[in-house]
């Protein structure tokens, strides 16, 4: 990719210039190892030769990041921008831009611009398709030693271009990239600087390159020898992700197939070059989040390369109960009471897994079930779980004995790296068990989520958890569509399966660990047939994904998941009647003093995050 | 002459543990002086430092940064205030809010609202909080019985339980009021699958037999018994007319709670045992619950030092049918007896860890005192002395000196095995000759050998006492040169011994009591004995190094540390010999096939908790390990090696071998079969909470 020129096709025309092979007659792999073994050292080119891009135009890309950042105007922003660099370039008299250069002339915010120019490079690393038979031959001229190189005419720099061949396991070689030489190829005074660096006859340079015009004919005309490589296969375009357009509320299968799936399986694409980018050991799948994924990769055997994975039990309470003892107790009152405003004094026990005391009992500390908590009786209610605070210990000792018995079970080792996957939306659950392993059984915790927010209640002085990457987060889409879907994750946990009977605890039990669940709102079954039906359609979609997997590379992960990203959009859908009847869905907040149904969740306020 | 000689001789003892102590002491002092000039150095360094901070430039010109960056916190927190009354209360609320702040608390008041979000004497965050009065429900101890919600899906939980209970309740000439209060314990039970069956013992009371007269819950069932057969007798009619799946025994004046046979029913569906008890607690004569009895899981030798597992007590009908039932010839003792025989028919024994059982203190009841009853105090002794005659084992019983209505067994040693003392040294003369000599001064028993491990010593005169004792008769001395590995080192000891009996031994102890070999080895000669640990003292004899080993949430610990020799304990757990998870590795006795069929010791803990990893494996194995009270030693605890929390270096090493015996033991970790989840989770001295 150039900025001079921006036809990204797939140059299909045989030329034979000066030494240059025609592959016409034999496999193109086997002329490329023919001309390797007469070479003294050999030049790569990048775009076209070790590398394709699956969509067809730069506008493209423009256009997705447009979407993703609520950005319409950006395509013809950008353009304009680029446009402006290349002209300002050549007035003073350099010969090539950098993609810092097209951002600086972008009229928006320099944040915005900060993040979306991340983006950009995000999603050209995500466009990529490596060429098997161009990479085999990088990967012979290596063996037999010939000294390699890559060149490229690109404004992306040598950082992606490093990015990308790590990404795909490709060793790292000396690097000519046109915006950091301020030398290109069209101009052929990269090729000089590569001889240069080579030290050897130009004659037996070898360049083997894509592009006829601006590598094969330049590097010619600086003495090299040249194969013009012509793709045997261009990369299939992207797998799409078919949804029905309809003006009905999705029934929970068909939003299950439309959306949870979809969802899932961008979330694990993406996962899957993360673990391997962050040498995870072990992948853990915080349930009940995390258990749709779960499945999907157990029932799908083969279709992602992922570490040992294992459906870890757990939630942000259980694993914050886990973290309290005797000593530090008193440090988490604010925690057992957050949210308790309007429920039943009794209810603030039944909600930790602690068994309530009776009412006459409760009468005694002023605290009968005639009281609705509020703030005036917040002190009482302090008092009162102070003073039942061995009772409370039992269950987090209870807890934090499940939680070791867990890791056990799982095998985990001591300092191994973990990945936490999960829809952990503000790493609050990533921190409540980093905090109850710490003394406990250190582990090197990194935390994958769906989407990581910065809560309202955060904002500031919020710090991300110490490792933690999430697929949807404000650096790969604008901060109004994470605000929208952090404002809808209870719907969104429940499209992934999150049942109603939270997890609030971990019994180690007897050989096996018992999960304790809260199991005070489902009493009519209405809420698992919902999550059946979601997870059918789900699991339905991921297995057609795995078959279309064979011939087609995925989409960027990003976009598999985008379908979720509209059903949270104002005006999209109203929920399906079976859905948007389900009441008291979270059970932290649930209380037999009122019912709220789904759509009027009271919004997440603790301060303690997502306080579960 | 003699008598001054032995004057002179014990003096000399006092004096050489005198020196141990100081020697131990100051080196303990000198280590944590060396602690506290480390702190006290990098104290001054940091302060230096700060010092040079508050003096830069860059200090002073940030001085207005600092000013701005302080006031735009406070700005956050208002903020903070303000939206979080507002999304909780409404768009006015910090309007009305601020209003009635400002009236009732002035401006102060009204600033303190918007910086700490809570009004002036509310709790903002973890202030110190004090417990709510409850001086008319609390015990005289401070103990309060809470009691619990009926669950609110109990209907569907009780769909899977069928089992039936037969409740069992002797009656005698009771108060009409204790009477009732007892009926209605059973009548407001959650489980709903129970007969009670009522045995008049021919009272002679009007008003008690008026009581039981009266119109009942058709599951209520009234038998009269013609003329008075005690406690048993009457139990026994009651049991012939029981119908239940398992029998529980209930006092005529003591009350079930409400949900005891509803975790009964839990306890039997989900392990199927023979027998089931519970904790309890007593009500006092104004009411109030008091003496909470937090037990240990079954242990056979409690069981024979004391009837600690009481009430509540729940049988198996079927079984108590097999034992013919309650025995008279043991009234007053008689579900003890009950117990012990039970014990020799089944394993199946479970223990619920909740108080379900309130027992009323009476004046001139057990409850009130066992001393109360002398003819009990006979009864006890005798029902073990049975049971020792019944499973064919020798042994007497011996009244405690603190407390002579109590009993421990002393077994008797079966046939004369050699006992191997196996004593890991290095560099340590003076304190192996003084633990050699104490051994083979005070014994009583004089089959056993002694194995020294020498783990490389280097100095001449440790050098020169370990030639000499090489050649005492029943002394081996085999020397490893290698670093330290405690576990190593007695497994090589083991290697060399020759015993059958193999008592582990610290090289910083000495023997208090003559018989302690005898005593030991007849507790680890009976098959279900795993470890035996004596009790350890520090030098001077007045304060406990080691009673027993107490698994807490901070890992391993010892018991009622440095309390007198003579203190009671929980329950006299300091006084009896009760089954412990752990013994400390200073003084195990263990039989050889026992320890070598779990291994031994295991190399991966060469430092610490090497004993506990022992004890717990064990107890894994099926055995019970247990405290002999009566045998006492003196310990210069780690004098040869120093404490292990005195350096980061050594603080990290414990925690390492910690982590290790947990990941070699998950099932105990933070638990303690021994201990009762109900007491303080760090406490050592079993603390009521």
């Amino acid at each position: 990719m150039t900025a001079m020129n921006e036809n990204f096709a797939l140059e299909t025309v045989a030329l034979s210039i000066g030494v240059a092979r025609d592959a016409g007659s034999a496999s193109v792999g086997e002329g490329m190892r023919d001309a390797i073994l007469t070479a003294a050292a050999v030049s790569f080119g990048f775009f076209g030769t070790l590398f394709h891009r699956s969509i067809a135009t730069a506008d493209e890309v423009f256009a997705i990041l447009g979407r993703r950042f609520d950005l319409p105007e950006f395509p013809a922003l950008r353009r304009a921008a680029q446009a402006e660099a290349v002209e300002r370039m050549r007035q003073a008299g350099r010969r090539e831009i950098t993609l810092a250069n097209i951002y600086d002339r972008l009229p928006v915010e320099p944040a915005l611009a900060e993040a979306l120019q991340a983006a950009e490079l995000a999603l050209e690393l995500d466009v990529l398709r490596p060429d098997l038979v161009a990479q085999a031959a990088f990967h012979h001229a290596l063996e037999l030693g010939r000294p390699s190189l890559i060149i490229a005419d690109t404004y992306l720099g040598r950082a992606f271009i490093r990015e990308a061949l790590i990404r795909h396991g490709l060793d790292p070689v000396a690097l000519f990239i046109s915006s950091d030489c301020n030398a290109t190829t069209r101009g052929g005074d990269l090729f000089d600087l590569a001889a240069d660096y080579l030290a050897m006859p130009r004659d037996r340079l070898l360049h083997i390159g894509g592009d006829l015009q601006a590598e094969i004919a330049q590097a010619a005309a600086k003495g090299f020898a040249t194969f013009h490589y012509r793709c045997p296969a261009p990369p299939s375009p992207p797998a799409t992700v078919e949804t029905k357009a309809t003006a009905e509320p999705l029934a929970p299968r068909e939003l299950g197939y439309q959306v949870s799936g979809p969802a899932a399986v961008g979330f694990l694409n993406w996962l899957e070059r993360q673990v391997k980018a962050d040498g995870i050991n072990q992948v853990l799948f915080l349930a009940p989040g995390g258990g749709l994924l779960e499945r999907i990769v157990r029932e799908n055997p083969g279709a992602w390369d992922l570490p040992p994975c294992a459906s870890f039990q757990g939630s942000h309470l259980a694993f914050t109960l886990a973290a309290m003892n005797d000593q530090n107790f008193q440090g988490h009152l604010p925690f057992l009471v957050a949210d308790s405003d309007g429920l039943a004094p009794y209810e603030v026990l039944e909600r930790l897994g602690v068994p309530a005391l009776a009412p006459e009992v409760m009468a005694d500390y002023n605290l009968g079930d005639d009281v609705q908590l509020s703030t005036a009786s917040h002190v009482r209610l302090l008092h009162f779980l102070y003073e039942l605070r061995f009772e409370i210990l039992k269950v987090c000792r209870r807890n934090r004995r499940g939680l070791f018995a867990q890791l056990k079970q799982l095998e985990a080792r001591r300092g191994a790296r973990v990945a936490l996957v999960g829809l952990d939306w503000d790493g609050a659950t990533q921190d409540a068990l980093e905090v109850a392993l710490q003394g406990l059984f250190e582990l090197n915790i990194h935390g994958y989520s769906l989407c990581r927010a910065i809560t309202g209640t955060q904002a500031g002085a919020w710090a991300p958890p110490r490792r933690a990457d999430a697929l949807l987060s404000t650096r790969t889409v604008a901060p109004s569509i994470i605000h929208r879907l952090y404002e809808n994750r209870l719907l969104i946990d429940l499209l992934f399966g999150a049942p109603q009977d939270a997890i609030i605890g971990l019994d180690p039990g007897v050989g096996r660990v018992e999960v304790v669940r809260d199991e005070r709102w489902e009493a009519t079954g209405r809420r698992a047939a919902v999550i059946s039906a979601l997870t059918d359609g789900a699991m339905a979609f991921a297995r057609d994904h795995a078959v279309k997997l064979r011939t087609s590379v995925p989409p960027p992960a990003v976009e598999m998941a985008w379908p979720l990203v509209e059903f949270v959009r104002p005006g999209a859908l109203p929920l399906d009647a079976e859905i948007g009847s389900l009441t008291n869905v979270n059970a932290w907040t649930g209380t037999r003093n009122r019912q709220p149904a789904l759509p009027h969740q009271h919004p997440w306020s603790s301060a303690h995050g997502s306080g579960r | 002459m003699d008598e001054q000689e032995s004057r002179i001789a014990e003096l000399a003892r006092a004096l050489a543990d005198r020196d141990l102590d100081i020697q131990r002491l100051s080196r303990l002092a000198d280590e944590r002086l060396e602690i506290l000039r480390q702190q006290a150095g990098e104290r001054d360094a940091l302060q230096q430092e700060l010092a040079l901070i508050h003096g830069s430039r860059s200090w002073q010109l940030t001085r207005p940064l600092r000013w701005a960056l302080r006031r735009a916190g406070q700005f956050k927190t208002v903020l903070r205030t303000v939206s979080g009354t507002m999304r909780r209360h409404g768009m006015l609320a910090p309007v009305v809010d601020g209003v009635r702040l400002y009236r009732d608390h002035g401006p102060s008041g009204f600033k303190f609202w918007l910086l700490n979000g809570v009004a002036p004497g509310m709790a903002p965050g973890p202030n110190p909080l004090s417990g709510v009065p409850l001086g008319d429900i609390r015990g005289p101890d401070g103990y309060v019985y809470r009691a619990l919600r009926r669950p609110f899906d109990l209907d569907l939980r009780l769909k899977d339980l069928s089992i039936t209970f037969s409740i069992v309740v002797p009656v005698y000439n009771t108060a009409p009021a204790l009477l009732e209060a007892a009926i209605r314990s059973v009548e407001a039970q959650w489980y709903p699958h129970w007969q009670l069956v009522l045995v008049d013992d021919a009272s002679t009371d009007l008003a008690t037999r008026a009581a039981l007269d009266l119109p009942r819950d058709p599951r209520v069932t009234v038998l009269r018994s013609p003329k008075n057969q005690g406690i048993a007798g009457a139990t026994n009619d009651g049991l012939a007319k029981a119908t239940g799946d398992f029998i529980v025994f209930l006092d005529h004046d003591d009350e079930l709670t409400a949900d005891c046979l509803y975790e009964l029913a839990l306890c039997i569906a989900a392990h199927d045992p023979d027998f089931v008890y519970s904790d309890e607690d007593k009500i006092t004569e104004d009411g109030r619950y008091t003496q909470p009895f937090f037990k240990p899981d079954w242990s056979p030798d409690t069981m024979m030092s004391t009837m600690y597992t009481c009430h509540v007590s729940c049988v198996r009908r079927s079984l108590v049918e097999e034992l013919g039932g309650l025995r008279s010839e043991y009234d007053g003792c008689q579900d003890w007896d009950l117990v012990l025989r039970l014990s020799e028919r089944t394993t199946r024994i479970q223990h619920v860890a909740k108080v379900l059982y309130h027992w009323r203190i009476i004046p001139q009841s057990t409850a009130a005192d066992l001393q109360a009853k002398p003819y009990v105090v006979a009864v006890s002794e005798r029902l073990r002395a049975d049971t020792l005659a019944r499973r064919g084992l020798k042994g007497t019983l011996e009244p405690l000196p603190q407390l002579p209505a109590y009993h421990r067994v002393r077994y008797e040693m079966r046939g004369t095995p050699t006992v191997s003392v196996i004593i890991p040294s290095r560099d340590n003369q003076a304190v192996l000759a003084a633990c050699l000599e104490s051994i083979r001064g005070k014994s009583s028993y004089d089959r056993y050998e002694i194995v020294v491990v020498d783990n490389g010593s280097r100095e001449p005169a440790t050098l020169g006492y370990l030639n000499r004792i090489r050649s005492w008769p029943g002394v081996k001395v085999i020397r490893h040169d290698a670093p330290f590995n405690y576990s190593e080192l007695n497994n090589l000891g083991v290697a060399a011994a020759a015993g059958d009996i193999l008592l582990f031994l610290n090289d910083d102890t000495e023997v208090l009591t003559p018989d302690w070999l005898e005593r030991m080895a007849g507790f680890a000669q009976l098959d279900h004995v795993g470890a035996v640990g004596a009790k350890l003292l520090y030098p001077g004899g007045s304060e406990i190094q080691h009673a027993g080993v107490l698994n807490i949430d901070a890992g391993p610990s010892h018991a009622f540390l440095r309390h007198s020799p003579d203190h009671y304990g929980y329950f006299l757990r300091n006084l009896l010999e009760y089954n412990w998870l752990a013994v400390t590795g200073a003084c195990l006795m263990v039989e050889r096939r026992k320890f070598e069929a779990i291994g031994g010791f295991d190399l991966r803990l060469p430092v610490a908790y090497n004993d506990i990893d022992v004890c717990m494996r064990l107890y894994e194995a099926g055995y019970y390990n247990v405290m002999c009270q009566a045998v006492q030693l003196i310990h210069h605890e780690s004098v040869s090696r120093g404490l292990d929390f005195v350096s980061r270096e050594k603080m990290e090493r414990l925690k390492r071998d910690r982590d290790c015996l947990f990941d070699l033991h998950p099932d105990l970790f933070q638990r303690d079969p021994f201990n009762n989840p109900n007491l303080h989770p760090n406490g050592i001295n079993f603390e009521i909470v």
